[in-house]
Parts: structure tokens; C-alpha cells; sequence
């Protein structure tokens, strides 16, 4: 190993962006217990098994529950909704937004949405984001 | 394994202690834990302290405000779950015989933190994207209520009680009741909660005495029995959870009922960990004292009140105690103890046998809750 592996981190791929702007999510699946990983892990974290194979899931997910944070860390611009979203077996947590700005109230449960590329926080690097229906789905879930 | 004796409790802040360090507010506990028992420092023979945010080596700190130096001391983190580790480990120490005497502490100030919501590991793939604990206490009563149909002023009924009950304790952060307006009126947090469904940033420090029967013996204060001390840890996996079951409170409770040989029809009084209402619910739930989708219809008759069929929390719980992350563990053991041992004043239920103490914490993405930890004591 070359000293420039050993003292550089690989940060791990999250996302690709489809030719129809949806975000597939990249995620290890592993070859002896079947479990997915997101963020990819080199290491299922089930089973310990090291034989895990790249997957893309997504970009179509649904709401299982979903929260507008009114007190948030001091890095996010509040209120902002979260949601955890149901993916092709995925549980994933994700950012809700619209036109690149926060959904204006909870998802109800259920609610289909769509991955798409976003920003969130104070950070400029692109991160996936759920797009709510075009009507914005439930307010007071 | 023999038989563990808890053979005293005491605490220090559960205020706002802003400067006063966690070392600090743990030999304040660990001072009056010394006066109240009567132990001489010098039998103790194993510390196992708890601090999440209180640096390293708290527990040596802590201990050299009353003159113990040189046994076997650890620091341990388990995050809100870290109080009732240490205490597990003490159980250990003296079910295997290795010590005779041995103190568990937790402690914490959180004021030096600053406000707001406690910070998170910033190398967590869902704190990256803005969760906070309340956001995932949110999500997890969103669930509920819909799952569940429930209307969602129980989650106010719930902050209605422990407040009521924590008025009662003098060691409470918060004694002033609330009503449900009140409750409706306050600032929210991430919706469907609000400020005051959210148990308070406190200062604390709260510390424990476990020994054999022996020691037990020559103590002055009374002794209870530790019939059950259970740790385990959140199982990693981003397949779907159903986030209205915490199976984390479910299977360390089977292994404290096991080793205790009770059933949740046993327990007389219990202390878990309501950091937020809806985990009161929840847990309740997960314990298996109410039945599935139905502590909420047990709550609204009153049951879990003080004068209630099973009065859960009835110290205030974290709701009125507050909660300094890793001293409220031991917090709740202290509160059973006080009431098992028929010497918890105002609060003094009649009679309680058997108590149970839970605490359940930690925000890490892909388990439930990082770690658990569950006793039950015997009067």
C-alpha cells in the first residue's frame, strides 16, 4: 500500500444521477444474507461478510414517516422536512424538498416521492433529496 | 453469580449547573451517596462511571472527591443508556465475586454544550442531512398516531402526568404542573412535538452502591435486592423497522424478566426513559406492560398515574427530572430504590415490591436506539 492510501480516505459514492434526473442510490447488497447496505459498506454489517456486490435503488421511494424540524443544528436553515422513505427495501433518511426548497409540512405515510438531486445544511455538495408529489402531499400528517 | 445488594443512592444538580463540570457534579453524588450509607471509602473496591460529554478519565475525577484511588476505575459511554451500563457492570463486578463493594456513577452537564438539541456524531450519514432527536422521536409518533389511530392530544396527556408527578420531587428540574393548553402552547420542535413534549438539558450527577449481602449487612442504610441488570445493543440494518416497536426495549427486557424470573405482571413501579412522550408510549409497550397499540387507551384511564394500577415514572420521570444524558440511569434506579425501600417522602407509593428501571438512547443512523439497559429490583 502506498502511502498516500494509507492517509487518503475514499469517500464512498452515494449517489448517480439518471439521464431523467432521478437519483439512484448506490447501495452493497450482500451475497450471503442478502442485506443492503446505504452508505456501501465493504463489510456487511450483519453478517461480517466481506463478498457484498454494488447496487443502484431508487429513484422512486415511499413516505414511511416524515417530520418538519422547527429546532434543528445550527448548520440548517429551520424549518426543514425530513422524511424516512422506503426504497426498493431500503430504509433511508432523506431531506424533502420541492424546487429546491423545504416541503412546508410533513409527508403523510405512504406518500409516493422521487429522489432527486439537492443541497442541504450549509454544505455545498450535492446530496439526494425527496421530491413530494406536485401537490405537496399532507400538511397536518 | 450471588445475589447483588443496592445499598444506596444519591445524587447531585439536576439543575442548571452551568461551569460545573461532570467530574464535579459526580463527587457532589458520590459525597453524599458516602454520607447517607455510611461506607467507609477505602471498602470500595470498583467504579464504573458514565458520561458521554464529560472528557476522559471522569470517573478517577469523581472518585478523588472522596479519597479513592487506586481500584479498578472505568469510564464508560453508551450515550443515554450509559448510566444503567455502568450500573450493569457493577452488577458484574460483584455477581462474580470480584468485588465487594463497588459504586456506579453518571453524570453530565450539558450547559457547557450551549442550547438546543444535543449534538450528534457529525460522521453520521443522517445527521449529515439534519436529523436531531427529536426528529426521530417525531417520526416515530407520526407513526404511532396513524398506525394506531390515536389522537394525538395523548401525547400531551403524557407530558400532563410525569409533570404532575415531578412536581412532588424535590429533585426535579421542573415542579410546576403543566395542563394540556399549555402543552398545545409551547414552541414546536419537530411536529407533531413540541417543547414541552421534550424532557429538559440538565445538569446532574447521580451515584449507586452495590455490594454483596455481607457488605449489605453492615451498611446503615436499607438494601434492595437486584433481581435483574440487562445491557443490549441496537441491531444494525437499513431494511425496513417498524419505528412504533422499539425491539431494542423488547428483547433486553426478556433477558432482565428471564434472570429475574418475573413477568411484566410482577412490576409494582416503573421508571423508563421518556425523553420524549412518545417513548413512554412506546416502551410501555415494548416492556410488555400494556398491550400492543394500547398504552395509549391504558394512559387516558389513568392506569399508569400515580394512583393508577401501574404508576410509571412516578418520579417526573425525564420530562420533570431532566436528563443529563448518562447520570439518568442511575437516576431512575435511585427513584426505585427510594421508593422500594419505603423512604421516597412525597413521592412514597404504598407498598411497591418490585420495581423496573429502562433507559434507551443513542442517535446513530440504522438501529433504533444504540443501546439498552433494564433493571428490576426487589424490595
Amino acid at each position: 500500500m502506498s502511502d498516500q492510501a494509507m492517509t487518503r480516505r475514499a469517500e464512498p459514492e452515494l449517489f448517480v444521477v439518471g439521464d431523467d434526473g432521478g437519483v439512484h442510490l448506490v447501495v452493497s447488497r450482500c451475497a450471503r444474507c442478502a442485506s443492503p447496505w446505504f452508505p456501501a459498506r465493504a463489510v456487511c454489517g450483519s453478517c461480517g461478510s466481506a463478498e457484498v456486490t454494488a447496487e443502484r435503488v431508487g429513484p422512486e421511494g415511499t413516505v414511511y414517516a416524515s417530520t418538519m424540524v422547527r429546532i434543528g443544528p445550527p448548520a440548517f436553515e429551520t424549518p426543514y422536512c425530513l422524511a424516512y422513505l422506503d426504497v426498493d427495501g431500503l430504509r433511508v433518511l432523506a431531506p424533502v424538498q420541492a424546487e429546491g426548497r423545504s416541503a412546508s409540512g410533513s409527508l403523510a405515510p405512504g406518500t409516493p416521492v422521487r429522489l432527486v438531486a439537492g443541497a442541504v445544511g450549509d454544505s455545498a455538495v450535492p446530496t439526494y433529496v425527496a421530491r413530494p408529489p406536485i401537490d405537496g402531499g399532507d400538511h397536518d400528517a | 453469580m450471588r445475589e447483588v445488594w443496592m445499598s444506596g443512592a444519591a445524587y447531585g444538580g439536576f439543575r442548571k449547573r452551568p461551569g460545573d463540570g461532570a467530574a464535579e457534579l459526580a463527587g457532589e453524588a458520590l459525597r453524599a451517596l458516602v454520607q447517607s450509607t455510611g461506607v467507609e471509602p477505602d471498602r470500595i473496591d470498583a467504579a464504573y462511571g458514565a458520561t458521554t460529554f464529560g472528557g476522559s478519565l471522569m470517573t478517577q475525577r469523581a472518585l478523588q472527591g472522596i479519597g479513592v484511588s487506586g481500584p479498578p476505575i472505568f469510564t464508560v459511554e453508551n450515550a443515554c443508556a450509559g448510566g444503567g451500563s455502568a450500573v450493569h457492570l457493577a452488577w458484574v463486578a460483584v455477581a462474580s465475586g470480584m468485588s465487594e463493594c463497588a459504586v456506579a456513577v453518571g453524570a453530565e452537564n450539558l450547559s457547557d454544550l450551549g442550547g438546543g438539541t444535543l449534538p450528534l456524531s457529525s460522521r453520521d450519514v443522517e445527521v449529515g442531512v439534519g436529523m436531531v432527536m427529536p426528529a426521530a422521536y417525531a417520526m416515530r409518533a407520526q407513526r404511532y398516531l396513524t398506525d394506531f389511530d390515536v389522537p394525538a392530544d395523548v401525547l400531551d396527556l403524557v407530558t400532563v402526568k410525569n409533570r404532575r408527578n415531578g412536581a412532588l420531587n424535590p429533585r426535579a428540574h421542573f415542579r410546576q404542573e403543566v395542563d394540556i393548553e399549555d402543552v398545545q402552547a409551547s414552541r414546536a420542535v419537530a411536529d407533531p412535538l413540541r417543547l414541552l413534549h421534550c424532557c429538559p438539558n440538565t445538569d446532574g450527577a447521580a451515584a449507586a452502591l452495590f455490594c454483596s449481602a455481607e457488605v449489605a449487612r453492615s451498611l446503615v442504610g436499607p438494601s434492595i435486592r437486584v433481581a435483574g441488570s440487562a445491557v443490549r445493543s441496537g441491531e444494525f440494518h437499513n431494511r425496513h423497522r417498524d419505528m412504533t416497536w422499539p425491539d431494542i426495549t423488547a428483547r433486553t427486557s426478556a433477558a432482565a424478566y428471564e434472570m429475574a424470573g418475573l413477568t411484566p405482571a410482577d412490576i409494582d413501579v416503573v421508571e423508563l426513559h421518556d425523553a420524549f412522550s412518545i417513548s413512554e408510549l412506546l416502551h410501555t409497550e415494548a416492556l410488555g406492560l400494556a398491550e400492543r397499540g394500547r398504552a395509549h387507551v391504558r394512559l387516558r384511564e389513568g392506569e399508569f398515574a400515580r394512583d393508577g394500577a401501574l404508576p410509571v415514572n412516578p418520579s417526573g420521570g425525564l420530562l420533570s427530572r431532566g436528563h443529563p444524558v448518562a447520570a439518568t440511569g442511575i437516576a431512575q434506579i435511585n427513584e426505585l430504590y427510594w421508593q422500594l425501600t419505603g423512604t421516597a417522602g412525597d413521592l412514597q407509593l404504598p407498598g411497591p415490591s418490585v420495581g423496573l428501571a429502562h433507559v434507551t438512547g443513542g442517535g446513530i443512523y440504522g438501529v433504533d436506539n444504540g443501546a439498552c439497559s433494564i433493571h428490576i429490583l426487589c424490595a
